[in-house]
């Protein structure tokens, strides 16, 4: 697991949080969603790793330089600002690049849900 | 497991690049009439039962990058190729279209096509209707499926059921889709035919006026093990984006991968006062052809992780959408304009798509789109949620006024899953990459067998169109050979 891997657990992780509001999930079944997230990322071609790959940098610089902390330690709140910003913004990379985390975390938390 | 997973010579008549609907019926022909004959599957050996359909795990077993994969454009188009035995029918709905008349005829005044028209196409079609066994359902369509047609019957609009390839046991249970795993490729392994998965065919080689080598990586848990087979003949049908990727890798470039077709589709998601989901919806099988060949209706998957995935374009009505989700089924409008090309890049081992809309194609979307709506309204929608970022809910036949005349490319999220045309057949040098029967121009003993060899975009579901011009050619094949 390397620092772009472990990035997109963690967003994947918010977009959790925010859909299942105060909802519990054991561990195990977060732990499920963010490796599907990974693998998708594993899977996909490698043009999209590419470029995915430079914008979760950009994405972590970016928040670096806005709020001085790393994305994982900023409180749910300000995480949750921030992805809400890259997703409306108009320039359509960063909002797909969020759109791809949160989408495969949706999908992968409803299949779960349909499982239990 | 399908196949045998086995090589048993260095040479064949032939071999076959892909399983799919194309490659499964060029391999069985032959194989039935006593050629040698070796196919190669990129993707792995699964059977039908060893994931459910439209789950994420048949994504990850069967689908090529699990499902992630889009062509490049304004707007984007996602869509998903099957990587697997079988190829694409593994997949889809298995819901059955011929071709129309006019569609073929437009193609051979295009493309110059010798010998082809509906009425040549029809015993193809027959055969290969008879072979996976084309059927209505012997039991009533879902309610979902129903509320469509109920829609259009109300507007005067044309909707039909559609049959697909399925065989049923009862008049209760769900019936078993006549994929080629369970109809070509046992025949075709049953006549002597070989069968090697997780093999990707790297490169073919034109060694002399009488035989082609292929390059192939096979890969397996373990590792990765390179080797060479040689044939006198080589069917190229690895799809409509794998096969002009190919020809291209191994030099054949003249019209490969310029013309790639797409039937583009938006969704809609119809929020009804009753329950008509249960999850385990399948595809609805009534489409609405009224407006075809610009424009056409169906249903698509409602389960529950597609239902919460389409909601993400609307966030504020997401957590009430989820809590009725068994109210809530998914609806497409589906265009097939646009072209596309097909294109290898230095350094990367995928090849990329790129997909142009037109303008022209975006407002006969948004037309297509309003009547969508209009239809969905009429059979008791109480609320409809296009999957366009940002988009109003349609609550009221006023509100599709809210619709513009032209949708905006960038909040639009556009999907296929129909592939198609990026080597057309044809007697038209300037367009075309195969001749009429399939044989790659200028290139003895290659042959394409696929969605790619299409004279453009069908207008409905390609399979029952492939089959019956794959298997048209490869009886050319056998009678000139």
């Amino acid at each position: 697991m390397n620092l772009i891997e472990n990035s997109l657990m963690n967003i994947s992780y918010v977009f959790i949080r925010r859909e299942l509001k105060s909802t519990s999930i054991e561990n195990s079944h977060i732990n499920k969603i963010t490796n599907f997230v990974v693998l998708q990322f594993r899977l996909s071609p490698k043009y999209v790793k590419f470029g995915m790959g430079s914008l979760v940098i950009l994405f972590l610089t970016f928040t670096l330089a806005l709020k001085f902390r790393r994305f994982s330690g900023l409180t749910f709140k300000n995480q949750s600002v921030i992805l809400e910003s890259w997703k409306n913004s108009s320039f359509s990379p960063f909002s797909d690049f969020i759109k791809y985390v949160e989408s495969f975390t949706i999908l992968a938390l409803y299949d779960l849900d349909k499982r239990n | 497991m399908v196949g045998q997973g086995l090589k048993t010579k260095q040479y064949y008549d032939v071999v076959v690049v892909g399983s799919g609907p194309g490659g499964a019926i060029t391999g069985c022909l032959l194989a039935e009439s006593g050629k040698s004959v070796l196919m190669i599957e990129e993707g792995g050996d699964f059977n039908q039962k060893s994931a459910e359909p439209f789950s994420i795990q048949e994504m990850q077993q069967k689908y090529r990058h699990s499902g992630v994969t889009v062509a490049l454009g304004k707007p984007k188009v996602a869509y998903v190729e099957g990587k697997c035995v079988g190829g694409g029918s593994e997949i889809n709905s298995g819901l059955y279209h011929r071709p129309s008349e006019e569609v073929l005829n437009k193609w051979v005044v295009k493309h110059q096509i010798k010998d082809f028209s509906y009425e040549l196409l029809k015993e193809h079609l027959e055969y290969c209707e008879d072979a996976v066994n084309v059927c209505k359902m012997p039991f009533s369509p879902s309610k979902a499926s129903l509320k469509l047609h109920e829609g259009a019957k109300k507007l005067g609009w044309k909707s039909i059921e559609v049959p697909r390839w399925f065989k049923y046991k009862s008049e209760i249970l769900p019936g078993t889709r006549q994929s080629m795993t369970v109809t070509f490729i046992p025949r075709f392994l049953n006549s002597g035919g070989e069968l090697i998965s997780k093999s990707k065919v790297q490169k073919l080689i034109k060694n002399d006026e009488k035989s082609w080598t292929v390059k192939v990586l096979e890969y397996d848990g373990e590792g990765e093990n390179e080797f060479e087979v040689k044939a006198k003949s080589v069917f190229v049908a690895a799809g409509a984006i794998q096969t002009p990727a190919l020809l291209l890798q191994s030099g054949i470039k003249k019209n490969i991968g310029n013309s790639l077709k797409m039937h583009a589709t938006v969704k809609v998601l119809a929020e009804y006062d009753e329950e008509l989901n249960n999850g385990v919806l399948g595809v609805p099988v009534h489409q609405v052809k009224e407006f075809s060949p610009s424009y056409s209706f169906g249903g698509a998957i409602s389960s529950k992780p597609f239902i919460a995935m389409s909601m993400l374009d609307h966030p504020q009505h997401s957590q009430y959408v989820m809590d009725n989700w068994k109210k809530v089924a998914s609806y497409y409008v589906m265009i097939g304009g646009g072209n596309g090309k097909v294109r290898n890049l230095p350094f990367f081992s995928e090849p990329i798509t790129t997909y142009k809309i037109s303008s022209e194609d975006l407002r006969s979307l948004s037309e297509g789109l309003r009547n969508l709506c209009k239809c969905l309204l009429a059979s008791g929608a109480l609320a409809l949620y296009p999957s366009i970022s940002g988009f109003p809910v349609i609550r009221k036949t006023d509100d599709l006024l809210k619709i513009p005349n032209e949708l905006d490319s960038s909040l639009t999220n556009l999907m296929t899953i129909h592939l198609m045309g990026s080597c057309p057949m044809g007697e038209n040098k300037a367009t075309c990459a195969v001749d009429s029967y399939g044989k790659v121009h200028d290139h003895d003993g290659l042959y394409i067998s696929d969605a790619s060899l299409l004279g453009g975009a069908v207008g409905a579901n390609p399979q029952g169109t492939i089959m019956a011009i794959v298997r048209r050619n490869t009886l050319k094949f056998l009678e000139l050979n």
